[in-house]
């Protein structure tokens, strides 16, 4: 009876409960929106590189070293020599490594000059291996693999030939056009930046700059066909930064006070995962700021919530005084109120919850295909239940202003109706 | 045996000092059915809280059924009250989102005493149907909401839900200064009449001396003071 009680007042007030319950489910699901969108992009952004242990480059700051070897924003400040390179890993705890060359774009997309070990050793997300969708690994010099943004955006297929230019930004007049690169492979999607890569060999790397000056200008007269440069030696004598896998992560520590204070060159030797915490460190700022302003939301939705009780009970001192005039106690008029409350926040915290879901479910596809996204639908889990939880509990503690209310009225008036 | 028993009763709200309500000896026979005249501001409501344990005194004594009121807790005065006293307002009775039926339970859910008097019908719905009827309430309206039907069987429902599982007592406050004159009549008649079927004791309070006709005894709460 008591709550038969709750439910049949609760439906006479309908039009009122109902856009209360909107009203809470829209705030609840802005605020499991945002956790859950900041968890999967922390998620996402700190598996874009697994697997490596560490990554090498010229002596610089960590997030500048991360972010164009691993992002391709920004540039590297210097190069290494490949005798370094071939140096280093010769260390007896090294099991493989990647080295990688940048500098040069394909329309606005990043050229990556590597090794055939990078399809093989390269790890993102949970330690998966990247495959292909079409094609395969290059081959040749001229050889061209493309990520699964790349060719979606520019909508290459395998087979098509392509010029990449020369430095990294959108437009570019000097044009590696005397050497153009057939199209061999097309990766899976893997939400990294690999998707918006453009992958050839590091001797691709050389043919193309054969005849350029270091400081990238055209040697005046000297022209070398793409023909002819094979004949040159293509093996490569600067790469950007390197990768390394380790035997065993004990030796991680040492491999990179090794690096760190190697004396032919001044190198700097990162561990991904720390330098990804410190990234993401700058960019929290901005996520934590939406996680406040939504649980801001969500208490703006229970206030509005009961204002609707309290403004409602003045017409329910009526009914009040009839209650206590069959017999029933201050009590049960606060509990009738109490689990009003507590049931309303449950109930628009479960319409929350499906709409994030239904919205997630129905995104992804485009989010994965659009954006390169990987955002998992399934995003209930025990942090969340404790946020529910949380909820629920706020809204239980707002509640007791309506019911102490009511409670107090119902001892006051009695059986009075002052209506 | 007598129903209500009030002597040298003084009752004076905690935060006005010039006001205050004094009975010197009033007693209700069982079975009697009682007028209480009283003008408005004569103290009506104030007795009628103490009568039904909602406030309590004091100086003095009230005996219900021979239950000093005063010496009970709060939560037994509750369901004292939802034992043995039913009572009737002047109106909105009923909660507006219950239908007929529902209404006129409701004291059977707080109380197992009349639950079990109930009972003696059959079912709880049967005994509600059958005052309903007794009431003169078309069967038809019985699964409607309070708040379909008009304010005389609204009137007409509060006595069944006053007079279900019978208790000792029923107390009315003012229930008919919502009704014109003819409905009025009827509505005292059938109230009377269920009354004595059910063997209660009744305690009609009105400003409107010239009910006084009704009942067995009148009293006006200014000669009790």
């Amino acid at each position: 009876m008591f709550y038969k009680l709750i439910f049949v007042s609760l439906w006479s007030r309908r039009t009122s409960i109902i856009l209360m319950l909107i009203a809470i489910s829209l705030s609840v699901s802005l605020l499991f929106g945002v956790e859950h969108l900041r968890r999967e992009a922390k998620e996402s952004f700190t598996k874009t590189i697994s697997g490596t242990d560490l990554i090498v480059g010229a002596r610089s700051g960590q997030v500048n070293l991360l972010l164009y070897s691993v992002f391709r924003i920004g540039n590297a400040t210097n190069n290494i020599s490949w005798e370094s390179y071939k140096d280093i890993i010769l260390d007896k705890n090294v099991e493989w490594s990647i080295p990688i060359s940048l500098g040069d774009s394909h329309k606005g997309f990043r050229v990556m000059g590597t090794t055939e070990t990078f399809f093989e050793k390269y790890r993102y997300g949970n330690k998966m291996l990247l495959s292909f969708k079409q094609g395969q690994k290059f081959k040749n010099v001229y050889d061209v693999v493309l990520g699964s943004q790349v060719a979606k955006e520019l909508k290459y297929k395998v087979g098509q030939k392509i010029v990449l230019s020369h430095g990294v930004g959108k437009v570019s007049f000097s044009k590696h056009d005397d050497k153009p690169f057939e199209i061999v492979g097309i990766l899976e999607p893997t939400g990294t930046p690999v998707d918006r890569t453009v992958h050839i060999s590091l001797a691709g790397i050389e043919a193309i700059h054969i005849d350029w000056q270091q400081d990238g200008a055209k040697i005046p007269g000297l022209k070398i066909s793409a023909e002819e440069a094979l004949k040159h030696d293509l093996n490569p004598k600067v790469i950007t930064a390197f990768f390394i896998g380790l035997k065993s992560k004990v030796a991680t520590f040492n491999l990179q006070r090794k690096i760190n204070t190697y004396k032919q060159e001044p190198l700097v030797a990162i561990i991904p995962g720390l330098a990804l915490v410190e990234l993401w460190r700058i960019v929290a700022f901005v996520e934590n700021l939406l996680v406040v302003i939504s649980a801001f939301v969500v208490v703006t939705g229970f206030i509005g919530m009961i204002t609707t009780l309290l403004a409602g009970l003045n017409e329910r001192r009526r009914e009040i005084a009839i209650f206590r005039s069959i017999g029933a106690n201050p009590t049960y008029i606060f509990l009738l109120l109490m689990v009003e409350s507590i049931f309303l926040a449950t109930i628009g915290c479960l319409i929350g919850i499906i709409n994030v879901a239904l919205i997630l479910t129905l995104l992804k596809p485009l989010l994965i295909t659009q954006y390169g996204l990987f955002i998992s639908a399934n995003f209930f889990n025990t942090y969340m239940l404790m946020i529910v939880g949380l909820i629920i509990f706020v809204a239980a503690i707002l509640g007791l202003i309506p019911s102490i209310v009511a409670y107090k009225c119902s001892l006051k008036d009695g059986l009075n109706i002052k209506a | 045996m007598k129903t209500i028993e009030i002597s040298s009763l003084e009752f004076q709200w905690q935060y006005t000092d010039s006001w205050c309500l004094k009975v010197t000896d009033f007693k209700i026979q069982a079975g009697e059915n009682v007028f209480l005249y009283g003008p408005s501001g004569s103290g009506k409501t104030t007795l009628l809280d103490l009568l039904t344990g909602i406030h309590t005194q004091k100086k003095g004594s009230i005996k219900i059924l021979e239950n000093e009121i005063n010496s009970l807790s709060a939560k037994d005065r509750d369901q004292f009250r939802a034992d043995h006293i039913g009572f009737i307002f002047q109106q909105f009775n009923l909660l507006p989102y219950l239908n007929l039926i529902d209404n006129v339970l409701l004291p059977c859910y707080f109380s197992k005493s009349r639950q079990q008097k109930s009972m003696i019908h059959g079912s709880l719905k049967k005994a509600a149907k059958e005052l309903l009827s007794l009431l003169c309430i078309e069967e038809s309206l019985f699964e409607n909401l309070a708040s379909q039907i008009s304010v005389g069987q609204q009137q007409r429902v509060a006595i069944a839900r006053a007079l279900i599982g019978e208790p000792e007592i029923i107390i009315a406050d003012e229930p008919t200064s919502s009704l014109d004159k003819d409905s009025r009549d009827v509505f005292i008649k059938l109230l009377l009449k269920q009354v004595e079927k059910s063997n209660s004791t009744i305690i009609f309070v009105s400003h409107d001396i010239e009910l006084a006709k009704y009942f067995d005894k009148s009293i006006s709460i200014l000669e009790l003071q």
